[in-house]
């Protein structure tokens, strides 16, 4: 007999007759057996991969582990190969328990293709691919191949960490890389040894036991589909994998005998971008239900209407991107981000001892959100072990996250997921107002500073409704299956429509077409309160999802002092009557209850209803930022008080919207800007142009302003009343008596058609909006009356004098008790002039030694804070600004230091309000006499003078400096002149009744029903020349007017007509008191004899200064347009207007 | 006339080649062109070298710038077409250089990676020069892609002349190729599951409508180890990157065989593999014992008795059944083929260690080849001692003396390279001393002494004194074999010479044959057939 000639094995010896060439029959146990001989498994390792003629070698060996495993014959003596597949397996076990436990570790990439047919042979990937010869189709989607017979090859390189660890193969599902030493952050896996993974079995815990258990079971279960889908194209010769099958159930049955108690529901490890076959072995599809409860469970009920939301797997609560954005704390820690408006995951950091606290937004996916979404507090307080997300930052600075969810009373720990941290270091913010949410609510803005349409991170925003407090879906057919889609503020106009949700894009960044440097942002409105906000970063070309900033739920008790609420079901039917006084330099804002409307008026606060979704509203007081500038106002008042500021919108940003509110610019209430540039009615701010002094404007970019600051202060006062369950059912405006019937119209217009329509209370049964359904205006005087007569300041038998001083008017009214009518209080007369407090600011900006004391005054302060004050010494221009800003942030309480101040420093300044309100009182005095004599006011004894508003501490300085009662004696000589004749029966008492909150009185006024007699002609009627020996020509022949003749329209439209005497008698009268005043009896002014020689050249003067007069030829070119010329302006307070502007003030000022 | 294809790839390719051109030179393939392709990395090789020594030889032993064709009965019959091919790394001698790794790992890393997850760094580094050291993961990948972009890039290679005459068999018929290799070493064991569909990728690129996979039977060699070399020192490890060390052979052998077993390619290809190796490996081969050898010319490995198996396994492959089930129920390549079926075949050699004609071809052509082998060895001292000098003396016209003549018009350069060629076969003279031929390396490698086919004295002679004693006329067969009445006697006072010249001059000069060389040649065939009582 002869003996085989062949290597060696423990199998197969064969003897058969020599001389012929016999088949081999038991050529796997002849293989098996070979005797390789006495070798360490490392040098097994290396020479397998090198003996094994494929470059596949790597991927083929785990499958011989598996395979030779099934066929291995227990009666063979096997050598070190055999040996060593027994650690294959022990390796290719580590890696899929590390694929199992470790899902935030570990990443397939994409579907590496490998074209055999690529023309250069030298091409990696495709050379690669044409080796895998005749095995091409196992590496191959075949489903996607029986479609396309050029479907390519394909490997999934499998990372730890982002190092390559293996890859994807159909034998064996996964096989390790030939190397990969070194692993980094593998520390607390310690089934990696030397280099490798081992068995890990005795190293896992029993929470990570049951994951892989849950893990295998599933594989289990989906082996038969992935065979199926691996032999597609092989009928006849289907890869054998029972080996790999066996091998998968024995270490799922082990684990079943070794351990008690395993669940058999749970989480699996999701690997969502792996292709066919391998995610359908990997697939898993955990469902759970929601029920009505809020309660979790694996088992659908029967009955569907217990069900209140659907989970399609358990593990894809948790997002599956890799990307996470995360904050630090901010350094002051004051305000904690765990206080802000939208949830956060906030993870103590214990790597770092200086800023530990961190915060992330919530790495759930969206269909975790919306299961989650009204138990989203609960899950982040960690308040409930078995309800909660936590996170910690892993060695490599990854946030690693652990969810446990309570399913069926047990709790569920889901797969750890790992995220790289994006840190957010802009300042950039994203802020949403008003900060309450309703179903009968339609006007919610958000202000992003991470525009969608620029490149970079991105957030998202989605809605939801009031009261169901759900995320707001469309559905839409998905191949067989209805889907409910989310709808965010950019989905297409269907799903917008389907979902019933408006979104105006009111400010756009318009990319490419403005220079980088300009502010990028942008301003949305939607009619359905914003969800919150989906983040959305690039990596590698793609957008990921980087997590999610949901707006806390209402009732939330984590912000501080705030709180969201939702007004949904709130009982909102008290109706308030609102009152706006819209100044030229602040407006003010009262409201009534209709039902008590005669007990006093209550300030709208403006609150500030901001919510910082992303970043941290800046305080208030400091240097307004750009968003400050741009959106709402987070200034509140306590007063009703606010700016009458617009800051505009560079017209790039909002296209056609401009006329839309918000859009048109939005009202600005901040104490501290950066003002670049400024003049008389724009400030060039860091963020663009703010407007002021708008009271006035009427041509076509005015009215936008005056409509858009309007629209923006109507808003605000809606979601303030609203907010305190009220309607503003009666809308009441005010305007200055003198205020031409052009501009009115133009506010009439305003008030009664464009702000009622911009309301955005609804009703709740109809849905129809429930605008203001009165709408009323009054003058100012008007106004000013009814508050008084609302506070009863004690009218009795005298004569009530109110100069409400403004900003550019002064508004003079006469209130006594009507003999006539049960004296029932009548207003007599109500003059508008236009002489105010805004002559300060020529005043200012003249006198750098008032503009040093301004500043010396602001650096002696430690409350008041004026961004780059120190501007006002060397940029006289914008000296009206920093000494407006002074003023706001003087309290109450401040007034009289800061009186006393500038007296020490700047005296002469005294001289303007000294000579403002003298002036006003002596014409005052003589409309007292007008009207006494008139309306035969006999029993008045008495004339109380009563300043009002904002200017009206105009009259408050004097009572400091020089002091009250010299002022008092100036005050009483200045009304006595300007009386005449019988004034020495009426005494003039100086009534400092309204010294706080000045301002309001219109407001207040307008807002209360208070009895008063009124007549509007007396809005036409009560100003009057007040100087003698003025002519006017008039059909050829110079008439000359007495003093108390009523300033009539008609007389100014030719202002050449008039005739002016030398002398200005009534003028010199009052100069000479004035400057007696300043010069003599209170030392304010030194060089008095240049004043009272200067008003020789005023007669000459005042034509020209009329005729310059803005107003004038406003009112000249009104005329042109309404054929009706309106124009008129006591001539006495023209003349003390001209004397002021042209010699007082560049005499007194001209240090 | 038959066609057959013959690959031999790496140095124990080479060797077998140089084992199975021997067969081609005593005559165990009349009447058939072979296309022999050596194929190898290392083109330095030392075996490689002397392969293309051989082949020379051998094919100008047939004609030097003459037609050639394939004879009958006779030694040197079938005709040899000899192709070879290294691919060039030169210029690219890595993996990583070839394949623009660096390149591909900036520009397209996620593609790059897949020779991350496949191949080490050492592997992707290592200088291909020496061929590819038992890395045979890299080597298929480097041999394949070589094989078609030589194609792609030669129009005038031997490659692209051999594929030619393949693709020309294949539309004519089912040609046999069949592939001689290691499984254990490196470029061999690299390239063997390759080769056909390398072949066939690189006939679709001459002629698109050549399927050489459907036509094509093809076989090969499982040579699984049999040898060893001395294992690297550490400074020899330092040096080279990757080392090809014997003591793995073994687990090559194994891991290579599983892989055929299992893989799909290699099932949808081959339809026969011969098995062999030997149980033991402790021949050395090679000439430098003190050191390990990566390639080179250096490379020089003593010829072993497995290669000559595996040249009778290339026998038995061109002589096997296409159709039906032979007496031995070996299955006939075409079902094979159809049924994607592979015959794994073995040979068992005589329990007693003794090596005999029937061991590589069986009962019924043991004959054949003991005549032939022992008549060709016959020839050898006819040809080379300087006391015979037979073809020279025919040549020159120095055997007029003895009435032979006629051969003067012989090429010189033809009777210089018999002699060459036989030099190869059995023993050498170089300055005085003997160099063994394949014959006695083979002889060496069986166990020496009465081994080997051959009486033991053939191998006994290690001088030329002694060899010019030898008595070739009674001691070429071993004695109480089948063939040992296969000897002639000299009478006492007469000489090999004279006998064999005597029988020499009664031979009849064969017509068909055209070469003077080949002429002479046969007549000596014949003429030993008579002197050794072997039937023609």
């Amino acid at each position: 007999m002869g003996k085989a000639k062949l290597i060696k094995s423990t199998e197969g010896t064969k003897s058969n007759p020599e001389g012929k060439w016999y088949v081999h029959d038991q050529i796997k146990p002849f293989i098996q057996g070979i005797i390789a001989g006495d070798l360490d498994i490392n040098q097994v390792s290396s020479t397998l991969i090198s003996g094994v003629p494929t470059p596949w070698a790597r991927a083929k060996l785990f499958w011989f582990a598996f395979d030779y495993l099934q066929r291995q014959d227990a009666n063979i003596t096997t050598s070190g190969l055999i040996d060593f597949y027994g650690i294959l397996r022990d390796e290719w076990k580590g890696i899929m328990a590390l694929i199992a436990l470790f899902p935030d570790r570990v990443t397939f990439s994409d579907p590496i293709y490998m074209n055999p047919k690529e023309n250069n042979l030298f091409e990696l990937s495709s050379a690669f691919g044409r080796m895998l010869l005749d095995d091409a189709d196992l590496w191959t989607d075949q489903q996607k191949k029986q479609r396309n017979p050029d479907e390519l090859p394909f490997v999934q390189l499998l990372r730890y960490n982002g190092q390559i660890i293996g890859g994807t193969s159909p034998f064996s599902i996964v096989f390790p890389a030939v190397e990969y030493t070194n692993l980094k952050h593998a520390g607390d896996i310690p089934w990696y040894r030397n280099g490798k993974f081992e068995d890990p079995m005795k190293f896992l815990d029993k929470d990570k036991i049951q994951k892989l258990y849950l893990f295998l079971k599933n594989i289990n279960g989906n082996f038969e589909e992935y065979e199926n889908n691996i032999n597609i194209a092989r009928p006849n010769n289907k890869l054998d994998l029972s080996g790999l099958k066996t091998y998968l159930r024995k270490w799922q049955k082990d684990i079943e005998l070794k351990e008690n108690n395993l669940q058999k529901n749970g989480t699996v490890a999701k690997y969502s971008n792996l292709a066919m076959p391998y995610n359908a072995l990997l697939s898993s599809v955990q469902k759970v239900f929601q029920l009505t409860t809020g309660e979790f469970t694996f088992d659908k009920p029967a009955d569907a209407s217990l069900i209140k939301a659907e989970l399609s797997d358990l593990q894809n609560i948790l997002k599956e991107d890799k990307k996470i954005i995360g904050w630090f704390e901010s350094s002051d820690r004051k305000n904690p981000l765990s206080a802000a408006a939208v949830y956060y995951l906030k993870v103590n950091d214990v790597r770092d001892t200086e800023n530990p606290t961190k915060y992330f937004s919530l790495p759930l996916s969206m269909e975790g959100i919306q299961m989650f979404t009204q138990q989203l507090g609960r899950l982040v307080s960690h308040q409930d072990p078995k309800f909660d997300i936590v996170g910690k930052i892993s060695e490599q600075g990854n946030l690693v996250v652990d969810l446990t969810v309570s399913i069926d009373n047990q709790p569920y720990k889901l797969n750890s997921k790992e995220y790289e941290i994006e840190w957010v270091t802009t300042n950039n913010k994203v802020i949403m107002w008003p900060d309450f949410i309703s179903d009968n609510w339609d006007a919610y803005y958000l202000y992003s500073e991470y525009p969608l349409n620029v490149q970079g991170v991105k957030f998202v925003p989605f809605f939801k409704r009031g009261q169901e407090q759900k995320i707001i879906t469309v559905e839409r057919k998905h191949g067989e299956q209805n889907v409910k889609t989310v709808i965010y503020s950019n989905s297409n106009e269907d799903d917008l429509q389907d979902g019933k949700i408006d979104i105006t894009q009111l400010v756009t960044y318009p990319a490419g077409k403005v220079p980088q440097e300009m502010h990028k942002y942008e301003v949305l409105k939607s009619n359905r309160p914003i969800a919150g906000l989906e983040i959305r970063i690039e990596n590698a070309g793609k957008s990921i999802l980087a997590g999610y900033l949901i707006v806390k739920n209402p009732g939330d008790e984590t912000m501080g002092n705030r709180k969201i609420v939702d007004l949904s079901t709130e009982n909102i039917t008290k109706e308030a009557i609102v009152g706006i006084d819209f100044g030229s330099n602040n407006s003010c804002v009262h409201y009534t209850l209709k039902t008590a409307a005669n007990n006093g008026a209550q300030p709208i606060h403006f609150s500030n209803r901001r919510l910082a979704l992303v970043g941290i509203d800046a305080e208030s007081g400091a240097t307004a930022e750009r968003d400050e500038l741009l959106f709402f106002s987070n200034e509140p008042t306590t007063n009703g008080q606010i700016k009458s500021w617009l800051h505009e919108h560079d017209v790039r940003y909002i296209g056609a919207h401009k006329d839309k509110e918000i859009a048109g610019g939005v009202a600005v209430n901040e104490k501290n800007i950066l003002v670049k540039e400024m003049d008389k009615e724009k400030i060039t701010t860091q963020a663009g142009i703010l407007n002021y002094n708008m009271k006035w404007l009427s041509d076509i970019a005015g009215l936008s302003k005056k409509t858009a600051y309007l629209k923006a202060l109507w808003l605000t006062v809606c979601a303030d009343l609203y907010a305190k369950k009220c309607l503003p059912t009666e809308l009441r405006w005010s305007f200055p008596g003198s205020m031409a019937s052009t501009d009115l119209n133009q506010y009439t217009a305003i008030y009664n058609g464009q702000l009622p329509s911009i309301t955005p209370i609804l009703d709740s049964s109809t849905g129809m909006r429930l605008r203001p359904v009165s709408i009323l205006e009054q003058t100012e005087a008007e106004s000013v009356c009814k508050y008084a007569l609302s506070r009863d300041y004690g009218l009795n038998n005298n004569l009530f004098l109110g100069i409400d001083v403004g900003g550019s008017t002064s508004d003079i009214l006469l209130l006594a008790k009507d003999i006539t009518a049960d004296n029932v209080p009548r207003l007599y007369k109500q003059s508008s002039v236009r002489i105010a407090a805004g002559v300060f600011f020529e005043a200012v900006i003249k006198s750098a030694i008032f503009r040093k004391a301004i500043y010396n005054y602001h650096q002696g302060q430690k409350r008041i804070k004026v961004e780059n004050i120190q501007e006002i010494l060397s940029e006289g221009h914008k000296a009206p600004f920093y000494l407006n800003s002074v003023f706001d942030q003087l309290t109450d309480d401040d007034f009289s230091a800061f009186y006393s101040f500038i007296g020490r420093e700047a005296s002469f300044v005294y001289a303007i309000p000294a000579y403002v309100t003298g002036l006003l009182i002596f014409y005052a005095g003589k409309l007292c006499s007008k009207t006494i004599k008139e309306n035969n006011l006999t029993v008045v004894r008495e004339v109380h003078l009563m300043p009002f508003g904002k200017g009206g501490r105009l009259f408050h300085w004097l009572q400091t400096i020089p002091g009250s009662t010299s002022t008092n004696a100036y005050y009483e000589e200045c009304f006595r002149k300007g009386y005449g004749e019988g004034a020495e029966a009426i005494r003039l008492v100086y009534r400092n009744d309204i010294s706080i909150d000045n301002k309001s009185e219109v407001s207040k006024g307008l807002a209360v029903d208070t009895e008063l007699i009124y007549d509007r002609n007396v809005r036409f009627s009560s100003d009057i020349f007040a100087e003698k020996n003025i002519k006017y020509l008039r059909d050829g022949q110079f008439v000359e007017f007495t003093e108390d003749e009523v300033v009539s329209d008609e007389y100014f439209e030719k202002i050449d007509k008039f005739q002016f005497p030398e002398k200005l008698e009534n003028f010199e009268t009052f100069l000479r008191i004035f400057i007696d005043f300043v010069g003599y009896k209170a030392g304010l002014v030194r060089n008095i004899a240049v004043l009272e020689n200067r008003s020789k050249e005023l007669t000459s003067r005042l034509s020209a200064f009329i005729d310059n007069d803005s107003e004038y030829k406003k009112a000249r070119n009104a005329k042109q347009q309404t054929n009706r010329f309106e124009y008129r302006f006591p001539i006495f307070i023209a003349e003390g207007l001209c004397y002021l502007e042209q010699i007082l003030i560049p005499e007194i000022f001209k240090s | 006339m038959a066609n057959i294809f013959v690959i031999g790839i790496g140095g124990t390719g080479m060797r077998c080649i140089e084992a199975f051109t021997h067969l081609c030179a005593i005559g165990m393939f009349d009447n058939t062109d072979v296309h022999l392709l050596a194929l190898d990395t290392d083109k330095d090789n030392g075996n490689f070298t002397r392969l293309k020594n051989l082949k020379e030889a051998y094919i100008k032993t047939k004609g030097v710038n003459k037609n050639q064709s394939a004879l009958k009965d006779t030694f040197f019959s079938a005709k040899l077409n000899y192709y070879q091919f290294s691919p060039d790394y030169s210029k690219l001698s890595t993996f990583d250089a070839l394949y623009n790794y660096g390149d591909a790992k900036f520009s397209n890393p996620e593609k790059a990676a897949i020779a991350d997850l496949l191949f080490t760094d050492n592997a992707k580094a290592f200088d291909l020069k020496h061929g590819y050291r038992a890395q045979t993961h890299l080597g298929s990948m480097l041999m394949y892609h070589s094989i078609i972009n030589e194609i792609k890039q030669n129009d005038k290679s031997d490659l692209r002349r051999f594929i030619q005459e393949l693709i020309t068999a294949s539309n004519a018929g089912n040609p046999r190729v069949f592939i001689l290799g290691s499984v254990f070493g490196g470029t061999g064991a690299s390239s063997i599951p390759i080769i056909p569909k390398a072949i066939k990728e690189a006939a679709a690129l001459i002629s698109d409508a050549t399927d050489i996979e459907r036509n094509a039977y093809f076989g090969a060699t499982l040579l699984t180890s049999y040898f060893s070399f001395p294992l690297p020192n550490e400074k020899e490890k330092q040096q080279q990157k990757v080392i090809a060390t014997s003591d793995k052979f073994a687990l090559n052998s194994q891991a290579a065989m599983m892989f055929y077993e299992a893989d799909e390619t290699v099932k949808k290809t081959y339809q026969k593999f011969y098995m062999m190796g030997t149980e033991g490996m402790e021949w050395q081969p090679s000439k430098i014992k003190d050191k390990t050898i990566t390639g080179g010319e250096s490379q020089e490995n003593d010829s072993h008795y497995i290669e000559m198996l595996a040249a009778f396994a290339a026998y038995h492959f061109f002589n096997s059944r296409e159709e039906g089930t032979d007496a031995a129920k070996l299955i006939g390549l075409r079902d094979l083929k159809l049924e994607n079926k592979v015959e794994y075949l073995y040979r068992t050699f005589n329990e007693n260690g003794k090596i005999d004609f029937t061991d590589f071809v069986g009962s019924e052509k043991k004959e054949e080849l003991a005549k032939k082998l022992g008549l060709f060895t016959a020839m050898s001292y006819l040809t080379l001692l300087e006391k015979y000098d037979f073809f020279v003396q025919a040549q020159t016209g120095d055997l007029k003396r003895v009435k032979i003549e006629g051969y003067e018009d012989i090429n010189a350069e033809e009777v210089t390279n018999l002699k060459r060629y036989m030099s190869l076969f059995h023993f050498g003279i170089e300055n005085g001393s003997i160099k063994d031929g394949w014959l006695r390396q083979v002889h060496r490698s069986a166990g020496g002494g009465d081994k080997f086919l051959l009486n033991p004295e053939v191998f006994g002679c290690h001088s030329i004194k002694e060899f010019d004693k030898f008595d070739f006329n009674e001691k070429i067969y071993q004695k109480n074999s089948d063939f040992e009445a296969h000897k002639f006697k000299t009478g006492m006072f007469g000489s090999i010479f004279n006998s064999f010249v005597e029988n020499f001059i009664k031979s009849r000069e064969p017509d068909s044959i055209t070469n003077k060389n080949e002429k002479l040649i046969k007549r000596v065939y014949d003429t030993l057939c008579q002197l050794y009582e072997f039937k023609n």
